[in-house]
């Protein structure tokens, strides 16, 4: 049984005069132990299935589908139900997780209450140990506990974030553009250590990011979404060695590389169109160079081209 | 008409903003209109001295036979010129001058905002009653006064917006581009920084309105003009046999104040996006 | 002689702690020239100085000492004897193209503003013609649509299109780009970065592009200078800097350098905690608590840049020495 499993998901938010469709039709499955990331630019509705997941859309967004957790229906499932499964069978790290620490009190005495939220039972001494070997895990020293959050640097509060969403066991935790504002190097090694936490502490991740790097970095499966739609999905060796979507291939195209030929970089020209406006056929089709007459109709849904590795594009691999 | 659709439908939910609105313009056609709206004139006597109200007499007349409703209508135009005059001063003083100390930072604002803390602390009431009583108590010179002195809490308010719009890309780009700091403050600091002090200059409106009643009731406000705060002074003495003469003065001023805090509050609300519906 | 030169460029900020007074060095002693059209590519991380340094060489930064010279004339006395063609000379984009322009306006408005402070076109007619032109010289069509616009109605990629249009309506020869792109969305990263080399192209602009990221920075620059905490550690030509990094902080720089390609391994260089740009003195090179290869020598002298090759300068007491990891 798949460890998350997404089925038809849509989510339209309810604007004053318009509603934005900004997931639409995605159905994605997250296996134990094999971490997914999910690709996109900004407006793509990554962090929106992110926030479906988690169910902290704001009110009156219409949602459709099916979410499961291990089984267990996600969208349906009553509010107390939700608040005992939140944390102990999947957390989240957000990009600014930083600024949910209060800044009057110290890490320790936060990440106690935080603790306590989800298991009042254990007494303090145990909690303690829990946190010293929590920070141990994310490589930071134990004084950071008697630290306040301005003490400490973005890359040190990311990682107590990481430690805190870690606190008790959750199979899934959820990056949310994680290591998004952090500098190079500390960005770097902060995924070396997500990458090590998944044998240590046996969590899977899935990562929401706009960086393929990070992806074809720490993830097994990648599925890479474009206005509100998934356009491919596969593993990472599938998606980002033999991309099949334009789309894919275009966003790889426009990553600068560190070495090589240095020709012009390319782009992908064109703009995010209006998700207010449900477009007839593909999203992509007005910036797609491959667009056929027949991609601005008619929609096709995923078709799998090998084991395991689904595109929406039935013309990008001739 | 457009545009006053759209303005409408953005202050749904915002009772307090509608409600001042309506009645403010209520008020403002009360003072306008008011020669039609007198029945007697408000500085007519005549020999029905300390009238309880009656038909004659809606609210009664005072000690020289006045006629209380008239000159409640009257002293709407006055409450209403002096408060607004008044709050309009302040408010270009304290625009101008917090806008320009939170731009230019440093020692010019330090020197600044020394003295918008000299002129908090400054016993505003008391400075207000010693220069009518130096140069006399026209209309004129108690809005001056009023406006002289009650401007620091709108220099507050710009001199925090300026000093964070300095730090925006835009005014930066905008000296980027040759702006002079002249045209940055009054294009890109005050149109972008006002809405706050729009809030608290409505708020301020309440607030002259009461000094100048606070004046008048102290004998100190224009002996030319009829005003509320006078009219209570005067019903001071017959409090007991003609409650009317000052009651319905304090509850037109009470209810002024009250108009001005909802559409300043309203204001406020409106300009938060948290507390602002979608 | 070069047309941009900066010399001992330093700039010291006030920090008030709760030991009294002290001083936060945000720029130390940058050295560094510039030819006609000619694309620099500066490198750091966060709290490094870049932006500061960016600010510094076109005015909107006082200097605290050294001096910028254009073609030969001193900054200051350039911004003294008239700002505004100074302003029209050196320009800058900005790194957050949603907040580069006053929220309320048009772009019309915003866009004929800056024609009318320099004084470009007779009247309002002929400025809007030729802003509509330019617009669509960078490929802003159609062009009237955009005029009408508020800034918040574009995307990313479109105003910063529109930030550089405004900039170079005024011709100038030099362009500061600080992380022109780095707020962008990959796909559209491209445009501006090719935008950019085209206006070099066809006007010699000379630029500094200001950057994090080493692999975007390569594709436009013609040479490219790291910092690590206010100070210059390498410089060089582009490939030079890539290819035979010779700073330790170069080196991790680049090894940490996210790479599409899952099956392409590079070997990373360890690099413990995290760069803090502390007030007061400093003593040795301001890299060697997190160097790899620092030795005692690191900690008591500040190293000074030294000639690798023909136009290739790093500064490190290690370098062409044995490190413990070789």
């Amino acid at each position: 049984m798949a460890l998350l499993e997404i089925k038809n998901l849509n989510v339209t938010y309810q604007m004053k005069e318009k509603e934005i469709a900004a997931v639409e039709d995605v159905s994605l499955s997250i296996e134990e132990g094999k971490p997914l990331g999910i690709v996109g630019e900004s407006g793509s509705g990554k962090s929106t299935l992110a926030m479906a997941v988690l169910r902290m859309l704001p009110a009156g967004t219409k949602v459709e589908g099916e979410i499961s957790l291990k089984g267990k229906e996600l969208l349906t499932m009553p509010e107390a139900e939700l608040k005992a499964l939140r944390w102990k069978e999947m957390s989240v790290v957000f990009q600014k997780s930083m600024n949910t620490l209060s800044p009057v009190h110290k890490i320790e005495r936060q990440l106690m209450d935080m603790y306590r939220v989800h298991d009042g039972q254990t007494p303090a001494k145990e909690i303690k140990q829990r946190l010293a070997q929590l920070l141990a895990l994310v490589n930071l020293p134990e004084r950071v506990l008697r630290s306040y959050p301005h003490e400490l640097s973005g890359g040190q509060l990311q990682r107590v974030s990481i430690a805190a969403s870690l606190m008790h066991n959750p199979p899934l935790v959820i990056l949310d553009e994680a290591t998004t504002a952090l500098d190079v190097i500390t960005q770097g090694q902060i995924l070396n250590e997500i990458k090590e936490l998944r044998d240590k502490m046996k969590v899977t991740w899935l990562l929401i990011t706009h960086d393929i790097s990070v992806v074809s970095s720490c993830c097994e499966q990648v599925a890479v979404m474009y206005a509100g739609r998934l356009m491919e999905y596969g593993t990472v060796e599938q998606v980002i060695c033999h991309p099949a979507h334009p789309y894919t291939m275009g966003l790889l195209g426009s990553f600068p590389l560190l070495y090589g030929e240095r020709e012009n970089l390319k782009g992908i020209p064109g703009n995010m169109p209006d998700l207010s406006k449900k477009p007839e056929g593909c999203v992509f089709a007005p910036r797609c160079p491959y667009a056929k007459e027949e991609c601005r109709c008619g929609r096709t849904g995923m078709m799998e081209i090998e084991t395991g590795h689904l595109t929406a594009c039935p013309v990008g691999r001739r | 008409m457009s545009v006053i659709k759209k303005y409408y439908r953005a202050m749904e939910g915002n009772r307090a903003l509608k409600g001042g609105l309506i009645l403010l313009t209520i008020l403002i056609l009360i003072a306008v209109l008011a020669p039609f709206l007198e029945p007697y004139g408000a500085k007519k006597l005549s020999d029905d001295v300390l009238m309880a109200p009656c038909q004659a007499h809606w609210l009664g007349t005072d000690d020289l036979g006045r006629d209380v409703y008239s000159m409640l209508i009257e002293g709407s135009r006055v409450s209403l010129t002096v408060g607004i005059i008044a709050a309009m001063i302040t408010a270009v003083i304290g625009v101008i001058f917090g806008a320009v100390a939170g731009y230019f930072g440093g020692a010019a604002d330090k020197i600044m905002n020394e003295i918008i803390n000299i002129f908090m602390m400054l016993p505003t009431f008391f400075l207000v009653l010693i220069i009518v009583a130096l140069f006399g108590s026209s209309m004129l010179n108690v809005m001056i006064v009023i406006g002289l002195t009650s401007w620091p809490s709108n220099a507050r308010l710009m001199r925090a917006q300026a000093m964070s719009l300095r730090e925006r890309t835009f005014v930066r780009s905008a000296e980027a581009i040759g702006e002079s700091r002249f045209s940055i403050i009054f294009r890109y600091i005050i149109p972008n920084g006002i809405f706050p002090v729009i809030a608290n200059t409505t708020m301020n409106i309440g607030g002259a309105i009461l000094t100048e009643a606070s004046l008048s009731f102290l004998g100190l406000g224009d002996p030319n003009v009829v005003s509320w705060g006078q009219m209570i002074n005067q019903g001071r003495g017959y409090i007991v046999n003609g409650w009317w003469v000052a009651a319905f003065a304090g509850l037109a001023i009470l209810l002024i104040v009250l108009i001005f805090y909802l559409i300043g509050d309203g204001i406020t609300a409106q300009m938060n996006p948290k507390t602002r519906r979608r | 002689m070069a047309y941009l030169e900066a010399e001992h460029l330093c700039k010291k900020y006030m920090v008030r702690g709760s030991n009294g007074k002290s001083f936060l060095q945000a720029v130390d002693d940058v050295n560094f020239s510039l030819e006609q059209g000619e694309i620099l590519g500066v490198i750091g991380e966060s709290g490094c100085g870049k932006s500061t340094l960016g600010r510094m060489l076109i005015g909107l930064e006082p200097i605290t000492s050294g001096r910028v010279t254009y073609d030969g004339r001193k900054l200051e006395g350039l911004m003294k004897e008239d700002l505004r063609r100074f302003r029209g000379m050196a320009q800058m984009v900005f790194q957050n193209p949603f907040d580069t322009f006053p929220p309320k306006q048009t772009m019309q408005n915003i866009l004929l503003r800056v024609m009318k402070i320099h004084h470009i076109g007779a009247d309002k007619e002929e400025r809007r013609q030729r802003c509509l032109r330019l617009l669509e010289e960078a490929g802003l069509k159609p062009a009237e649509d955009f005029l009408n616009r508020y800034p918040h109605e574009l995307s990313g990629g479109q105003l910063q299109r529109l930030s550089i249009v405004r900039s170079m309506m005024l011709s100038p020869s030099f362009l500061v780009a600080d992380e022109p792109v780095s707020m962008l969305d990959v796909s559209v990263r491209a445009d501006i970065i090719n935008m950019l080399m085209d206006i070099r192209k066809k006007k010699n602009t000379a630029m500094v592009f200001i950057s994090h990221d080493l692999a975007t920075t390569r594709y436009i620059s013609d040479r490219i200078v790291v910092m690590y905490l206010g100070r210059i550690v390498e410089s060089g030509g582009t490939d030079q800097v890539l290819h035979n990094p010779q700073h330790p902080y170069t080196k991790a720089l680049l090894s940490y350098c996210g790479s599409v390609d899952p099956r392409e391994k590079r070997e990373q260089v360890e690099v413990p905690g995290e760069a803090f740009a502390g007030a007061g003195e400093r003593s040795g090179c301001s890299f060697a608590p997190r160097c790899f290869m620092a030795c005692g020598r690191c900690f008591r002298e500040q190293p000074r840049m030294e000639t690798v090759e023909e136009g290739h300068r790093a500064a490190c007491h290690c370098m062409g020495g044995k490190s413990k990891t070789e």
